[in-house]
């Protein structure tokens, strides 16, 4: 009979997660990067993340929990991404899968150059490869057009894929040209220990209606143009009888963020006399974003598309009843109110809200969400794929090869040629620096982890 | 007197513990081996870029064998030079010891570096440099805050040093430093670049490469004020010819210079023990350190 140990060390994945998103950014990606491998640590993996240096900030940092990070000092060069050079990062990206004795790595982002290299560098070393897309992209426009066949030559030899939606499998299923059996849908989940209610119930003689997204055209802020004045037209301060009595009810909206379009919202505002019913915050930062939304009782997403709303859940978490576009289907169907992205469905919708928000209970609800979207049950959905992708073959360069030529007539045949290239670059650097040269690091065990404690509190959530 | 020794690959680790009571220093060496091959590679780059280097200079078989032979002389008379120590050189003394301390490095195969750790005094570091030096550097033990080892991540590379925080300065001082023994080739490969010119050309190839070239800069054509860095002269009598353009100069000087520190790179010693070599020190260090806290 094998020790309880024995079988942990074995199912014990060394994992390193590269994206060129990271802290001291802050987003969905980088956020989804972090608490997945917090909570990866927790169930007793070892995580290492790495990313460019941002300004100052380079060498290796430790974060909460032992989270390793290396700040790989090469220069962002566009919107956060490093210098594509395709060869340029295989030495030191080779120096930390040895030195770390890593066993798998996790690409985030389709964006990310450094994912992309990263990925190609692991499939040439023979690691096996797991890769997150966190976004939707179009097909039409060249910058797309480029980005996809990028994708696909990444997907083409990655042993598995995760996305954050069905939407956004069958955007990246028909981008990379993959199979659809390789493709997980694991939802992101949301902090609810940061996104609590407000103590106090909010009153509701004056609705307040928050709305927190980027003022562009992809978030649907040509809608809230449309259906601000709308709502604030229907909702004068009048007396409205509902079927408890006489109730007076107030509408007012919060906005916050910043954007291109933000000019056209405060042309609205002044154009309708709005200044005391329509609040502009600006650019929120994130850490007061659970202020602003506890400071409403509805919140308003507008946004066109979208692979995975995070907003929404935040703003569930915090007891909101949420008024949304069908863009977004990742709430049960008492917390949402579902509208075409239509500016009369949207306040058809928006007065539905108002009718049934004397039967939400913000506590209640923030209970739900955190037994519905938890990142411990991300990170055990992940930690599925792992194992899955640590059973694939290991396959030879030649066997690999085969896959890229299916990628197209031309860039088959050029994605082969860099992967040979790639292969032999390696082979080179293994002559001029071998492996056991390189220095595996010694293990850091924290002094405030106590193993037992937490899988004591991992068993009893389970049950 | 008790000895530790660790070897590796290119490292050997060696430790002296006095316990005498008359005698309480505590010395520990790294001995560095240097790989063969690329002691042969960097002479044949540098070889390379020199032939490289006197074929644009001056084009012409006959001169490149005149001056290979000259060169090929010039190193064998070195080779068997003797190294001697002198207090004042002069300018041709000082090319002489620079060119010397390059060869003389390259063929000693081992060199070793020390650590005695005084207790109640302080640091000593020793560095030997590749004309038979040995610099020492004594750091009070009043001065030494903390040892540390530090994770240092390079666009190629990670590896571990072993550093002093001291009272009163900003960096870091490292226990094992790095080397730079090329400095008679980068002095070399400099001057050499730095003088290359490019007499008229009439073939229209070249011609049409130089335009290229110029394009690249975006260097426009009329830009005829005398004194301006870029400046162009044209011959009019054919639209394809192209006398004394200084961007050339520049865009081959600038590809020698790539070149020269690429293999500047590569010659560098940095000294790069495993960390179980450093940890002993380390902790000797900071015993040493956490003493003189106890006697405050």
């Amino acid at each position: 009979m094998e020790l309880p140990e024995a079988m942990d060390e074995r199912k014990r994945h060394r994992i390193l997660m590269v994206s060129d998103f990271f802290y001291p950014n802050f987003g969905g990606v980088e956020n989804h990067i972090y608490y997945l491998s917090q909570c990866l640590l927790k169930l007793g993996h070892k995580v290492v993340v790495m990313t460019h240096a941002y300004g100052n900030r380079s060498g290796v940092r430790y974060m909460t929990g032992g989270l390793k990070v290396y700040y790989v000092p090469w220069r962002p060069f566009l919107m956060q991404n490093t210098l594509p050079t395709f060869y340029g990062t295989l030495p030191i990206i080779r120096t930390i899968l040895i030195r770390e004795k890593i066993s798998l790595v996790h690409g985030h982002q389709a964006f990310s150059t450094l994912c992309h290299e990263a990925l190609m560098h692991a499939r040439t070393m023979g690691y096996k490869a797991v890769f997150t897309d966190h976004s939707l992209y179009g097909f039409a426009d060249v910058g797309s057009i480029h980005m996809n066949k990028v994708l696909q030559f990444t997907l083409a030899d990655t042993n598995q894929a995760i996305c954050v939606s069905h939407t956004s499998k069958e955007n990246t299923v028909l981008r990379a040209g993959l199979p659809p059996e390789k493709v997980f849908v694991i939802p992101n989940a949301v902090d609810t220990a940061m996104f609590k209610p407000a103590p106090e119930r909010l009153s509701c003689d004056e609705i307040v209606i928050v709305v927190i997204s980027r003022l562009v055209y992809r978030k649907g802020a040509d809608l809230l143009v449309e259906v601000i004045p709308e709502v604030c037209r229907l909702y004068p301060n009048v007396i409205h009888f509902i079927s408890f009595g006489k109730t007076c009810v107030k509408v007012r909206f919060i906005v916050g963020g910043d954007g291109p379009k933000r000019v056209r919202l405060e042309e609205m505002r002044e154009k309708n006399s709005l200044q005391d019913r329509v609040e502009m915050l600006g650019a929120v930062p994130h850490a007061q974003v659970q202020s602003v939304l506890i400071s409403g009782h509805i919140f308003l997403n507008s946004s066109l598309t979208e692979a995975f709303c995070i907003a929404i859940l935040e703003a569930a978490s915090c007891g909101l009843l949420t008024v949304s576009t069908r863009a977004h289907q990742v709430l049960p169907d008492d917390m949402i109110v579902l509208a075409e992205p239509d500016p009369n469905d949207m306040v058809q919708a928006i007065k539905k809200a108002i009718y049934i928000l004397p039967k939400i209970d913000p506590q209640v609800m923030h209970l739900r969400m955190k037994s519905l979207y938890s990142w411990h049950d991300v990170a055990r959905r992940t930690e599925v794929v792992y194992d899955r992708a640590l059973q694939c073959s290991n396959e030879n360069l030649l066997e690999r090869l085969l896959r890229y030529l299916t990628c197209g007539a031309w860039a088959g045949k050029i994605f082969c040629l860099v992967m040979i290239i790639d292969f032999l670059l390696w082979h080179l650097l293994q002559l001029w620096q071998p492996s056991k040269d390189i220095e595996e690091v010694p293990e850091i065990v924290l002094p405030h982890h106590q193993p037992e404690e937490m899988s004591q509190n991992f068993n009893e959530d389970q049950h | 007197m008790a000895d530790v020794r660790l070897t590796s690959a290119r490292y050997t680790y060696v430790h002296n513990d006095h316990k005498d009571p008359f005698l309480a220093i505590d010395t520990h060496h790294i001995a560095v081996r240097k790989s063969i091959a690329k002691i042969f590679l960097i002479y044949l780059s540098i070889l390379l870029l020199l032939t490289n280097t006197f074929y644009v200079l001056l084009e012409t078989s006959s001169t490149i064998f005149l001056w290979s032979i000259l060169l090929g002389a010039f190193l064998v008379k070195s080779l068997h030079w003797k190294p001697v120590e002198r207090d004042s050189l002069d300018a041709t003394d000082l090319f002489r010891e620079s060119i010397l301390m390059v060869l003389s490095f390259y063929f000693v195969f081992e060199y070793t570096e020390s650590v005695v750790v005084m207790p109640a005094f302080g640091v000593q570091l020793e560095t030997p440099y590749g004309s038979g030096r040995i610099i020492r550097r004594f750091v009070p033990i009043g001065k030494i805050l903390k040892p540390v080892l530090n994770e240092c991540v390079t666009p190629v590379t990670c590896y571990w040093s072993l550093a002093l925080i001291i009272h009163g300065e900003e960096e870091l001082m490292l226990v094992f430093k790095v080397k730079f023994n090329s400095c008679g080739i980068l002095g070399i490969g400099l001057i050499l670049s730095l003088s290359v010119r490019f007499e008229e050309r009439k073939d229209p190839k070249e011609s049409i490469f130089l335009l290229a070239v110029e394009s690249l800069f975006d260097c426009p054509r009329d830009m005829s004020e005398p004194g301006h860095p870029n400046r162009i002269e044209w011959d009019d009598s054919s639209s394809f010819r192209i006398c004394k353009i200084r961007i050339l100069n520049k865009c081959h000087s600038a590809v020698l210079l790539i070149l020269v520190s690429l293999l500047a790179h590569f010659i560098v010693q940095e000294l790069r023990p495993p960390v179980k070599m450093l940890v002993p020190i380390w902790k000797a260090l900071c015993a040493a350190t956490d003493s003189k806290e106890a006697q405050i």
